[in-house]
């Protein structure tokens, strides 16, 4: 456990936080719209806090649209610095987020493991491990199934610890955590609920998930996944490779008590979040202010200040008497997804976890980097079965791209005046291109490497009866 | 026998038949080479064609219909010019302190036309180098005597420059938008050409005082050209835009003192009566500015029978104005007041003996083409092609550099369309040329004034290659896109590399497997080599930013600068290597070797990636960059392979060709060859020494010019990353 390599992983990402944050960057990223986006800035989140702090809705004024629990959270962190000549640029918020980054890094080192030892487990029942190195076995290692310690890169490295530093270290979790918006505390919500179902824990999973539902909307899609994994655990191969084994469906039991206890869990904490809200507001009477400026404003779509995303550049085209139907358009397009992948991954759970989290980081009204930060550290709990990923080198280019050259467009178009809305709007595109070829692409290398499974399956159960033929002769 | 009937049967069944666009990927790959040549040199040619493929200029905003109204401006006026410049020049001779009794000259002038009056005071800009004389008539660019050019001297650093401003309020607006007319004059060298624009500019400012057609307030900037225009306008703009809070009582203190300068008593005419000293020093705005126009009036003789005058319009980091605003001048001067726009070049090009092959060879071609088919009519005559690679070469060669080319540049850090008119005006038959240089003005105002929005209709990327040719950013991107495919094309050869026959994958299936499992390690030490030599150059850059800043003798600073960046890449390597040690020291103890491929195809991707965002930032920059690093990136291979390749069954001498040319340019991109090269071919024109190549260096850092961070954060990590792929030893599986 006590890599000397993760922690000073660890330790050099926390040092670069801390460093960024003694430069001053917060200033200069905070305002960026791919980091702050009208949902998670910090600057909108002071001035809910402001206007609370008079008397006043802070809804008031079109500023805030976040949850009134995070304003309380985070709203007097914001009026006042922690004091001392250089601690003022550590906004007070800051260390809050950075504390989010490590628990969510904690976490998915923890999932990592657990996967881990699911995915071992699930070799060993179809006799895919090590020690037996039959001939089809031989070559499907060769292919793909990487076994996880053994891979030269990451000899010491295992899979949680991966997948925690990369998220650690990914320059967009850090862009965010340092620029001051409240993706990391969303994100923390959704590893905690992924978390939570992936180690059974009905309360936990149903805090994150309804947490982060309530704060961001777009992890209500997650309840599927979640339901799947509370029912019938982590990933695995595909039930027919197991019954092809002969293994009784009882092997795998299905856990309805347990998904029992995540439902009530899920309501009682649905009901403490709005009793909580309506006190954080101030009456009952004020939630009827709060789901139009929350939920409303994320499907209304009504900022259409440039970001990242695909809505804004459409919606300040279209008609207003087409704009309705549009919006129920491209919100559905999520769910339209959402039931052929559940069709096909219900025995990967997790992964269709991950999926979904990437659709929505593209589909989402007012995305910012901080969501590709969550679905890029999700991507690396599925290592061994995306040893095949082929188009890593032009995902991780398309990545630099956009980073680097979306803020060189976004200046030409504002400051300098010479580009026009279309330069950015390219790069908007450009990231939902990549981020969708991410997705294709792990969704297919997942898929091939199910058949895979059940072709070597079909392969070893062939042999053993030659051999038990030669056996009987 | 029988377990590798059961392996290929697992391998057919699980290899699927490739599709369409998987083929034609494989046979792009095949080819990769010769494709990515190619379009190298499609690139280059593209480059030489530009002239041909440039579109007539036009103006696209109809609101500005230039010259649709007669210009107020008669000969009359041009007289008053002129008297008014022969009266200055008589103040000046008559009263030691020059900038005082211009100054009061100016304030009755303004005052006259009952425009609002005020000074600006400035202090001098903080670094000697942000006064760089502009690569202007004298067509050298003198950067190695930036510090001798300036006449710079402690004493005068001391003295702050004062500005007048007047203000013409429009009779009939609201009085929230303004068009600046600036006219620099120096003090400091006050002569005939000075006193002419002085007077010129009084003249128009006295005739659009009559106008009632002003839809906008006309200031005037009578800016103290001590320094330059530049930083003259600039600290103006500043003040006009965001004032500093924290210096509020001292920008008051100096204008007190300044006040008290110019209105003092010291002759019998009483001046104090005049003016309201009060509003003398109020710093006035008049809303948001739409357009800035310099122009400067300039003793010289007639060039070509033609009474010319020279545009200039490169910004910071050469960005450019909206098109509309040079073709408006153009457009007048041409067809109302028959004036020869001109711009200007930078002496030398045309003698270029290449150039004038290349447009000689391309004559002959057009010639050709028109024989085949005389619709084909796309020649254009070897002089004017020459003329206009000129013109283009050395509008590149200003935005390169990065500096503006005159006071406008001030402008458009504020996204404000400014440029600058240059006059020559003969000494016998001014009247004449004075009256139609300052119809021109109007004109060029008044088009400005009948604006209805903010510039957007014409283009702001653009090149000119003549005073009526443009090629705008649609056309010019093509060639280095052209020249930048090549680097995608290498990338993804290099990344999954296709066999050249089925037969070949059979032999190399267990070097490929081997390779595979080793592949996520390479590609891991890969990345790490490659952040770890870009981080250094970025931390090269801020060893530059830093050492600038110290308070040390300007001698010493290049060479600590120096020793900072070599030792820190020293460390770079050393940090690197230990990191790749404790990557892989179980699997594999016997001295691993790096994989040069994917070391290769992370630099390609990374500066591709560079190139184009530098290719938004600063067009030219990157277009030489390009130029430079394709080449390179493309055709380094380590010596070992090249070596091998030759010793091989199935060399071809096209293929040692291509090696060694990609071996030899690598050394020459390289940040030693390069400086050979220089010294060699320009050594005698250029004095080179450390102190001038660092004084060059801040003096780019002062202004900000993109091309510092070309050099150091795309060129040299690129160009170390390349050199050290040259010097990778193979790995030693063959043997």
């Amino acid at each position: 456990m006590a890599k000397p390599i993760v922690w000073g992983g660890i330790a050099l990402a926390l040092a670069i936080r801390f460093a960024f944050a003694a430069m001053g960057a917060q200033k200069q990223l905070g305002r960026r719209v791919e980091i702050a986006t009208p949902l998670t800035s910090l600057m909108r989140l002071a001035e809910g806090q402001w206007l609370k702090q008079l008397g006043l809705s802070p809804y008031a004024g079109s500023a805030y649209h976040g949850s009134p629990l995070l304003l309380s959270l985070l709203g007097p962190l914001t009026s006042r610095g922690t004091g001392g000549q250089l601690l003022v640029r550590f906004h007070s918020s800051f260390f809050l987020f950075v504390v989010a980054d490590l628990l969510g890094a904690f976490l998915l080192q923890e999932m990592g493991k657990m996967m881990d030892s699911a995915h071992q487990y699930y070799q060993a029942e179809l006799r895919l491990d090590p020690q037996m190195s039959k001939s089809g076995v031989k070559e499907l290692k060769s292919k793909s199934i990487l076994q996880p310690g053994k891979g030269t890169g990451h000899a010491k490295v295992g899979l949680g610890d991966l997948a925690a530093l990369l998220y650690l270290m990914n320059p967009f979790t850090i862009a965010v955590c340092v620029g001051g918006a409240t993706s990391p505390i969303e994100n923390l919500l959704v590893i905690v609920a992924l978390y939570g179902a992936l180690k059974g824990n009905a309360p936990l999973a149903a805090f994150g998930w309804a947490m982060s539902t309530h704060l961001s909307l777009y992890p209500a899609v997650l309840l599927i996944p979640i339901s799947f994994l509370m029912v019938s655990g982590p990933d695995k191969p595909q039930w027919k490779v197991f019954e092809r084994e002969n293994r009784s469906k009882a092997h795998f039991p299905l856990q309805w008590e347990r998904y029992g206890h995540f439902l009530f869990f899920s309501a009682v904490w649905w009901l403490s979040i709005i009793l909580l809200s309506a006190a954080a507001l101030g009456g009952r009477e004020h939630l009827v202010e709060m789901l139009p400026e929350t939920y409303g404003f994320i499907l209304r779509v009504d900022d259409l200040s440039p970001n990242l995303g695909l809505f804004w550049y459409f919606f300040s085209e279209v008609f207003t008497h087409f704009r309705e139907f549009f919006v129920m358009v491209f919100h559905a397009n999520i769910l339209f997804v959402l039931v052929p992948l559940t069709i096909r991954f219900h025995h990967r759970p997790l992964f269709l976890a991950y999926v979904m989290v990437a659709v929505t980081t593209m589909l989402k009204s007012y995305p910012s980097v901080g969501d590709a930060a969550l679905s890029l550290g999700l991507l690396a709990l599925f290592t061994p079965v995306l040893s095949d990923f082929r188009f890593s080198f032009l995902v991780l280019n398309g990545y630099l791209v956009v980073a680097i050259l979306s803020p060189s467009m976004h200046h030409l178009w504002i400051w300098r005046g010479t580009g026009n809305s279309n330069f950015y709007f390219a790069m908007a595109l450009v990231y939902a291109c990549v981020q969708s070829i991410l997705i294709v692409e792990s969704v297919g290398t997942v898929i091939r490497h199910d058949r895979i499974l059940w072709k070597s399956s079909e392969v070893r159960v062939k042999e053993e009866s030659v051999m038990e033929h030669q056996h009987v002769d | 026998m029988e377990s590798e009937t059961v392996e290929e049967k697992v391998e057919k069944v699980v290899t699927l038949k490739p599709r369409p666009l998987v083929r034609l990927g494989r046979q792009l790959i095949l080819h990769v080479n010769s494709i990515s040549f190619l379009c190298y040199v499609a690139g280059v040619v593209g480059i030489l064609l530009l002239p041909f493929l440039g579109n007539n200029t036009y103006i696209s905003e109809n609101a500005l219909m230039p010259g649709s109204a007669q210009s107020a401006f008669n000969n009359f006026d041009s007289i008053y010019a002129r008297s008014s410049a022969e009266e200055l020049l008589e103040l000046v001779s008559q009263s030691p302190d020059v900038q005082r009794s211009v100054s009061r000259w100016i304030i009755r002038e303004m005052l006259g036309v009952g425009a609002d009056c005020y000074i600006h005071p400035f202090s001098p800009p903080a670094s000697a180098y942000f006064s760089t004389r502009f690569p202007r008539s004298s067509g050298h660019f003198k950067w190695n005597t930036a510090n001798s050019s300036l006449g710079y001297d402690q004493g005068k650093q001391t003295s702050s420059g004062v500005n007048m401003v007047g203000i013409i309020r429009a009779p009939q607006a609201e009085g929230n938008e303004a068009v600046v007319l600036v006219t620099p004059y120096d003090p400091d060298a006050f002569e005939q050409e000075n006193a002419l624009t002085l007077g010129m500019g009084a003249a128009l400012f006295k005739k659009l005082s009559q106008a009632l057609w002003l839809a906008r307030d006309i200031v005037w900037l009578v800016a103290d050209g001590k320094y330059g225009a530049y930083p003259a306008v600039a600290s103006w703009l500043k003040e006009y835009h965001s004032p500093s809070i924290s210096q509020m009582s001292t920008y008051e203190k100096t204008t007190l003192d300044w006040l008290e300068k110019i209105l003092s008593q010291e002759d019998s005419r009483s001046f104090e009566e005049e003016v309201d000293s009060q509003t003398l020093g109020d710093f006035k705005r008049a809303g948001t500015i739409a357009a800035g126009l310099v122009y400067e009036l300039n003793l010289g003789l007639r060039q070509g029978g033609k009474d010319t005058f020279t545009v200039w319009a490169e910004g910071p980091n050469g960005q450019m104005p909206n098109l509309d605003f040079i073709n408006i001048a153009n457009s007048i001067a041409v067809y109302r007041e028959g004036l020869q726009l001109r711009l200007e070049t930078v002496h030398g090009i045309k003698n270029w003996a290449w150039l004038r092959a290349a447009g000689i060879f391309l004559e002959e071609i057009g010639k050709y083409a028109k024989s085949v088919n005389p619709s084909w009519n796309f020649g254009l005559p070897a002089a004017s092609y020459v003329d206009n690679m000129a013109t283009l070469f050395s509008s590149m060669f200003f935005q390169v550099i990065g500096l503006p080319t005159g006071a406008h540049g001030a402008f458009r850090d504020y996204q404000i369309d400014a440029i600058t008119l240059q006059f020559t005006v003969t000494n016998n038959g001014q009247d004449y040329l004075i009256a139609r240089i300052g119809r021109l003005l109007e004109g060029v105002l008044r088009s400005v004034n009948n604006l209805l929005e903010k510039w957007h209709q014409s283009f702001f990327l653009y090149f000119l290659s003549s005073s009526n040719k443009y090629i705008s950013v649609g056309i010019y991107m093509i060639p280095f896109g052209l020249l930048l495919l090549g680097l995608p094309l290498q990338a993804a050869a290099l990344c999954n590399p296709v066999k050249q026959t089925t037969a070949g994958a059979k032999d190399s299936t267990p070097s490929s497997s081997k390779t595979s499992s080793d592949s996520s390690g390479c590609w891991l030490e890969a990345l790490v080599l490659v952040g770890a030599v870009h981080l250094w150059a970025f931390f090269a850059t801020l060893a530059l930013f830093l050492v600038s800043n110290m308070d040390s003798a300007a001698e010493t600073k290049p060479l600590t600068c120096f020793v900072i960046v070599g030792l820190s890449l020293m460390v770079v390597f050393l940090v690197q290597k230990i990191l790749t040690a404790s990557l892989n020291d179980e699997s594999n103890g016997n001295g691993h070797n790096q994989n040069w491929a994917s070391v290769k195809a992370l630099t390609i991707g990374i500066t591709c990636i560079d190139l184009a965002v530098m290719s938004t930032v600063n067009f030219p920059v990157a277009l030489i960059g390009a130029l430079a690093l394709v080449p390179m990136c493309i055709g380094v291979f380590p010596i070992e392979y090249t070596w091998k390749y030759g010793q091989s069954q199935g060399r071809s001498a096209l293929g040692i060709a291509a090696l060694a040319v990609g071996t030899l340019w690598t050394l020459a991109v390289s940040p030693f060859g390069a400086l050979v090269m220089i010294l060699s071919s320009y050594g005698h024109l250029l004095d080179i020494t450390p102190t001038n190549v660092w004084n060059f260096a801040e003096s780019l850092l002062e202004w900000r010019s993109a091309l510092l961070p070309y050099l150091l954060v795309i060129h040299l990590p690129c160009a170390v990353l390349c050199s050290h792929i040259l010097l990778l030893r193979l790995p030693s599986q063959r043997r």
